[in-house]
């Protein structure tokens, strides 16, 4: 039985039909499997984790260095490597199933058709250990799908849709901040039949090795992250909460319950714990800590009414 | 592996640029091996997010404690070197794999620069198992050798100044080129062990490779979460995965492993 309840504050939410039972997860690629963080975090006590992208095939990923520190943020372009959905399902599945915290699926593709063939794979055989689906229609650091499909609207919405009628589970479509309006790709998702936005994404970034006049990550561009996105992430779910009605989930930058707080004052119904948790592990737990204490003292009884008591 | 908060012993600045710092380890902790790493959150800046990894360069049960081995090159270290003893730590460990020990007859240990930090843990065990490793540290003058650091060592390795200002006149890869001329096969039944500069151990691991000993490297990179979980460390390696995580399938390889040409 998951509790949902500490301290007489509910911190649940529902998504179609199925419960999360508190608002702070861990962002897909920063929290791997889950198993590699095994005596730094206590997965039980998160109420999502977000899996490394799954795609059709292993990717190795792009060629090295891949992260890169910038002021209060990391540059990366790790490029989707991971173990392809074959490998998830026999070597990641059978550890999920340990946990307790929704495990939710990240989805990444070249083209329509390898993002409809991951989902199909895993609702033929990943059965009830996961919880729900991320579609990345954002990573900014492979040359085919991802941001391409999340930087026009109508791929977004027609991708979208082509995934619900593959499956009846929660269905959380991950959106970029590298669009002029994000808005328009949030309604877009929601009319393709989105059960849930996360936002953002890595805002596209470049530092360049001034002494070997070139750029220090191979590929030239990368995704940033951090601290430093913070602002922009908060921005973003504002905006987002308000053109659309299905939950937003906030991600950007989060390192203390007090930016938790302002992603959901924001608007969010819940929020991702991304870089954060490189730099210090227990940052989720510490979050969870610090939104439960903001809310009974503040007499909330339901992490809904953080939106109401937004001036 | 663990986080945990250690209390600092000692700061100490050993040479030029290189500083040790010692540390409490508890005892909740796992012992670390030679080769594994800590990685170390504690720069008092909001600025610089990344934990920063370490090889380890001592451990002692019976006394609880821990080192490493840094050379101050950035804000982070250098905000590591102003860090006093009784001060706190953020460190987790111990990270990552280490040396294997083979059943070779000797061991040759290489460490170049900074990079000597495993290599002085790995010969203070081989010497406490009487196996008498044969160790060799080159640094680029005499300025940067930590001579009273070396001086306590419970082996007395061979120490090399690419100026020959101190000690062996050229680099460890010279002198092991040096010795192995030397004749009757110096280096049979030889294990080697290195760590420093990627260029350092790519010549390093040529010259085993030409004379057919088993060659093992320590390598370095930009670290995500130290943890195997962001794949941001990878490095090229041979074979069909194309890259190894330095955090989780290293930092230690076997030399061949390495794609040399790939690293810059």
């Amino acid at each position: 039985m998951i509790s949902t309840t500490i301290n007489g504050l509910d911190l649940s939410l529902e998504i179609r039909g199925k419960t999360m039972r508190n608002p702070v997860g861990a962002a897909s690629g920063t929290i791997g499997y889950g198993s590699e963080y095994e005596g730094l975090i206590n997965l039980d006590r998160l109420g999502a984790l977000y899996t490394k992208a799954v795609t059709l095939e292993p990717r190795p990923g792009n060629d090295a260095p891949r992260i890169v520190e910038t002021p209060c943020g990391i540059l990366n372009s790790i490029g989707l490597a991971n173990v392809g959905v074959e490998r998830f399902l026999t070597e990641k599945l059978p550890y999920f199933e340990s946990l307790e915290c929704a495990v939710v699926a990240n989805i990444a593709g070249a083209s329509a058709e390898e993002y409809l063939e991951v989902v199909s794979r895993l609702e033929a055989k990943a059965g009830n250990c996961l919880w729900g689906y991320e579609i990345n229609l954002s990573c900014p650091n492979v040359k085919e799908g991802c941001m391409v499909f999340g930087t026009e609207a109508s791929q977004v919405e027609l991708l979208t849709r082509a995934i619900r009628e593959r499956t009846t589970k929660p269905l959380i479509v991950k959106l970029t901040p590298n669009v002029t309006d994000i808005a328009l790709m949030a309604r877009a998702a929601e009319a393709g039949g989105a059960d849930a936005v996360s936002c953002i994404n890595t805002l596209l970034g470049m530092v360049i090795d001034v002494n070997k006049r070139r750029p220090i990550l191979p590929g030239g561009t990368g995704g940033l992250s951090g601290p430093a996105i913070l602002p922009v992430g908060v921005a973003a779910v504002y905006r987002v909460s308000r053109a659309i009605e299905i939950p937003v989930i906030g991600i950007g930058g989060i390192a203390t319950a007090e930016d938790a707080l302002q992603y959901l004052l924001a608007g969010a119904s819940a929020v991702q714990i991304g870089t954060a948790n490189f730099a210090d592990p227990s940052t989720a737990e510490k979050v969870l800590e610090g939104v439960t204490a903001y809310a009974a003292k503040q007499g909330f009884e339901h992490i809904s009414a953080f939106h109401g008591h937004f001036e | 592996m663990k986080q945990f908060r250690a209390r600092v012993r000692s700061n100490r600045n050993i040479a030029k640029d290189y500083y040790e710092m010692v540390f409490d380890w508890p005892e909740s902790a796992e012992s670390p091996l030679p080769g594994q790493f800590i990685s170390v959150k504690s720069f008092g800046t909001a600025d610089l997010i990344l934990r920063r990894p370490f090889a380890i360069s001592a451990f002692e049960t019976a006394d609880g404690f821990a080192a490493i081995i840094y050379q101050k090159r950035g804000k982070a270290t250098s905000m590591l070197a102003a860090t006093d003893p009784g001060e706190l730590v953020d460190l987790v460990g111990p990270l990552g794999n280490s040396f294997p020990l083979t059943q070779e007859l000797t061991s040759l240990l290489v460490g170049g620069g900074v990079g000597l930090g495993p290599i002085v843990f790995l010969g203070s065990r081989l010497a406490s198992l009487r196996l008498r490793p044969t160790v060799v540290l080159g640094f680029r003058d005499a300025s940067c050798v930590p001579t009273d650091y070396v001086g306590a060592l419970r082996f007395e390795p061979v120490v090399c100044t690419d100026d020959g200002s101190v000690g062996f006149h050229g680099t460890t890869v010279d002198w092991l080129r040096a010795h192995a001329a030397e004749g009757r096969d110096p280096f049979a039944r030889t294990s080697v062990y290195a760590c420093g500069p990627n260029a350092m151990m790519s010549v390093c691991s040529d010259f085993c490779e030409r004379l057919g000993l088993p060659c093992w490297v320590s390598m370095e990179q930009i670290m995500g979460c130290g943890v195997g979980a962001c794949v941001g460390c990878a490095i090229p390696v041979n074979g069909s995965e194309r890259f190894a995580r330095v955090c989780t399938e290293g930092p230690v390889f076997e030399s061949r492993a390495i794609q040399w040409e790939q690293i810059q």
